[in-house]
């Protein structure tokens, strides 16, 4: 009895082992950004959402910056600053719900627990304006720097740069099955 | 000609954009010591476009434009085309201020080159169904010249700017020199035949646009190549694909040894010596330096843009002319005009979904103007072309979170159908109640008044953007195009970068300002052939007749000079 309660307990804690073994660019301390300082815990969260929101593939794509930095980039340079507040205030009410709910941090969690948490959030009309706002503002800044990659450009939107010429009429080879 | 000093030329052009490069160009090459004044920074073709090898990943904001620079210049981040690629090219709100008593988005590009950097390329020509606008439909004055003037001057620089399009012929849009055409897609060729088969007298076509599609001697004389599709031509272009001042004239003028540019030179005025009864040059202050000096010359090509043109001569006051040079009819700054761009229609089609484009073209579809071309048939005055265009979409689905995000996004593929769209350029009447004139208290930093903006949209536009709405929608229905949406803009007049007039051409100096010679009735050696003389707007995009028209003046000017009449 006690033996097996142990071994659930283990199986448990290595299960979410897994899930604690931190990515190797998982980095510290945020870079310094003119109109927003993030503290540690803060800077460490949006990475970890970015990979829960979009996990990487086994082939790692080749951009000029990471995920993450384009992610504050943008909010950086491109929202305004009320916006701006709107998302921390957001990425605070999430650390504080992730502890509320699952009672340990969104580190912790196991990408299954990702998924339902985060479509929870973005679905159910419960959840302040600002905690949907900071989701779907990392969400739609992760899709667009994955969908604005040299791979992705050019392996699903048939990207080129320099094309030279132009067919307005061109018949699309269908394949078989 | 005069004796050469560094500050006496024979010809001197303000604006080093698309008409003062054509007019430095003709000076040039026939001899004319030529001084081209920029008030902006030069631009060199290749070298000065910084962005235009970018790739759309290198971009630190994926195109956007920061927030900071946004808020402090909402009326140049209206435009289309303000983008992170391009921003450098436009004239940002806080360096050049201006005072809207109505509200008006004036769109300026400040260096060598002008916004013949940033243009859309798309050139049509007039017709005498638009010289004839004013004198049939009773407004306005009339042209003091017709479609004869000026046909064998658009075949002259549809020649060396390289003009592809697709000989149609029409009557209300005349045919020109073209290189061959990318062609419509299998979608615009559709709604080209059902448009054809529905309606009398309507036409859609291949969107004539100023970029080299084929190999010709002039242009390999010109350095240009073939034009590569990439649409990224508001960067500049490293091929000369496309037809810009700094690729095409300015070199072309250079290589003469006649040419002499000047950048950072902000004209204040145009200097009038009432003895001689002409001007004998412009008072230029440095950009930088904000020092004057004057410049002297036996003709004047004012082609500072539309407006620009006008505040020069506006500011140019002297006891013979109290109300800027030429103003004896009071008319000067008035009956600016512009065209209405508030129209746009978009909808579905949902056949050739076996078909795609390959490849890439710099153009699309267009609608010459079909409304009161023959006779006055509706509600209002004039009527408006139209741009069309098709294509099929990617679909990129972004539901969902961790692996089923990851497997919808990367099942993006073609969307089954087509987007199909369709933009209004309305001719707008021009008013005397649409004017433009100078600020009696703000200046700006180098001691010129600023402009004042008071022009606004009327009744006829109202009507026409409605029967636009209406003959779209019916023209899409029966296309069999669903899903079918129009929408008002709403937006300023300025915004479609296509504001002429306040210094127009016409036969009588009581109600024109110039001659059919663009000269300047009351100045003889003044002629403006930018925006700035155009008496009527029509409907097409106008720098193919404000080249046409700089062409000609200039060839009258230096023949004028050589018999000594100027």
């Amino acid at each position: 009895m006690m033996k097996r309660r142990t071994a659930i307990r283990n199986l448990t804690i290595f299960a979410t082992g897994i899930a604690l073994i931190p990515a190797c660019d998982l980095e510290e301390t945020a870079p310094a950004f003119s109109n927003i300082s993030l503290e540690p815990k803060q800077w460490q969260l949006i990475q970890k959402l970015i990979t829960a929101i979009l996990p990487k593939g086994e082939t790692p794509i080749s951009t000029p910056e990471t995920t993450p930095m384009f992610v504050l980039n943008m909010l950086n340079d491109c929202f305004e600053p009320k916006d701006i507040k709107k998302y921390l205030s957001g990425l605070n009410l999430f650390l504080q719900y992730v502890q509320d709910e699952y009672k340990m941090p969104f580190q912790n969690l196991n990408p299954q627990q990702n998924v339902l948490m985060l479509t929870e959030i973005s679905n159910s009309p419960i959840f302040p304006k600002n905690l949907k706002f900071f989701l779907n503002t990392t969400k739609n800044l992760t899709v667009r720097h994955f969908t604005s990659s040299e791979h992705f450009m050019k392996t699903y939107l048939n990207y080129e740069f320099i094309p030279g010429r132009y067919d307005g009429h061109y018949k699309i080879k269908t394949t078989q099955g | 000609m005069s004796n050469h000093t560094d500050h006496h030329f024979d010809a001197i052009v303000i604006g080093a954009g698309m008409t003062g490069g054509w007019a430095a160009k003709e000076f040039c090459e026939k001899g004319l010591k030529t001084l081209l004044l920029e008030r902006g920074r030069n631009v060199e073709h290749i070298k000065d476009y910084p962005t235009t090898n970018m790739l759309p990943w290198e971009f630190k904001h994926r195109g956007a434009i920061p927030s900071a620079v946004r808020e402090a210049n909402p009326v140049i981040s209206r435009c289309y085309n303000f983008k992170e690629d391009s921003m450098h090219f436009f004239v940002k709100d806080t360096e050049h201020p201006y005072i809207q008593d109505k509200p008006f988005d004036w769109i300026r590009g400040y260096q060598v080159g002008g916004k013949s950097i940033m243009w859309a390329r798309q050139v049509q020509r007039w017709s005498d169904f638009d010289f004839e606008g004013p004198a049939r439909d009773g407004f306005a004055v009339d042209w003091p010249i017709r479609y004869a003037d000026l046909k064998d001057w658009y075949t002259y620089v549809e020649k060396f700017v390289g003009v592809s399009g697709n000989k149609d012929g029409l009557d209300v849009l005349p045919d020109g020199d073209f290189l061959r055409p990318w062609g419509l897609n299998c979608v615009e060729d559709y709604f080209k035949s059902s448009v054809q088969k529905n309606y009398k007298d309507r036409h859609v076509i291949y969107g004539r646009c100023a970029h080299i599609t084929e190999e010709r001697p002039i242009f390999q004389e010109q350095g240009r190549g073939l034009c590569q599709a990439r649409r990224i031509c508001q960067r500049g272009c490293p091929y000369g694909g496309y037809f810009n001042a700094n690729s095409t004239l300015i070199p072309w003028a250079k290589k003469t040894g006649n040419l002499e540019l000047k950048a950072d030179s902000v004209v204040h005025s145009i200097i009038f010596d009432p003895k001689l009864n002409k001007a004998t040059g412009v008072r230029v202050i440095d950009a930088k330096t904000k020092e004057t000096t004057e410049y002297f010359a036996e003709v004047i090509f004012v082609n500072a843009a539309t407006l620009n043109t006008n505040l020069i001569l506006l500011n140019s006051t002297s006891g013979r002319f109290p109300n800027g040079l030429g103003n004896d009819n009071g008319l000067l700054g008035k009956y600016v005009a512009f065209h209405n761009y508030r129209g746009k229609i978009s909808a579905k089609w949902e056949g050739h979904t076996a078909f795609r484009e390959d490849g890439a073209r710099n153009t699309s579809g267009y609608i010459p103007r079909f409304r009161n071309v023959y006779r006055q048939e509706t509600n209002f005055l004039r009527g408006y072309a139209c741009g069309f265009s098709a294509r099929r979409n990617y679909v990129i689905d972004s539901d969902g979170f961790g692996e089923t995000l990851k497997d919808n996004l990367l099942a993006t593929a073609l969307k089954d159908g087509w987007s199909v769209g369709s933009h209004m350029m309305g001719e707008t009447i021009p008013k005397e109640r649409n004017f433009v004139s100078l600020s009696t208290t703000e200046k700006d930093e180098w001691g010129i008044p600023l402009l004042k903006t008071n022009i606004d949209y009327d009744d006829n536009d109202e009507k026409m953007l409605q029967d636009f709405f209406d003959q779209l929608s019916d023209m899409f229905k029966k296309a069999g195009f669903t899903d079918i949406r129009t929408r008002d803009t709403k937006q300023a007049p300025g915004l479609d970068i296509h504001e002429m007039g306040g210094v127009r051409m016409g036969k009588d100096p009581n109600t024109s300002l110039l001659n059919k010679w663009n000269q300047l009735h009351n100045c003889s050696n003044i002629f403006v052939t930018d925006g700035a003389c155009m008496t009527s707007v029509a409907t097409q995009n106008p720098s193919l007749t404000f080249m046409a028209l700089t062409a000609r003046a200039a060839n009258y000017a230096i023949d004028q000079l050589k018999k000594e009449t100027l």
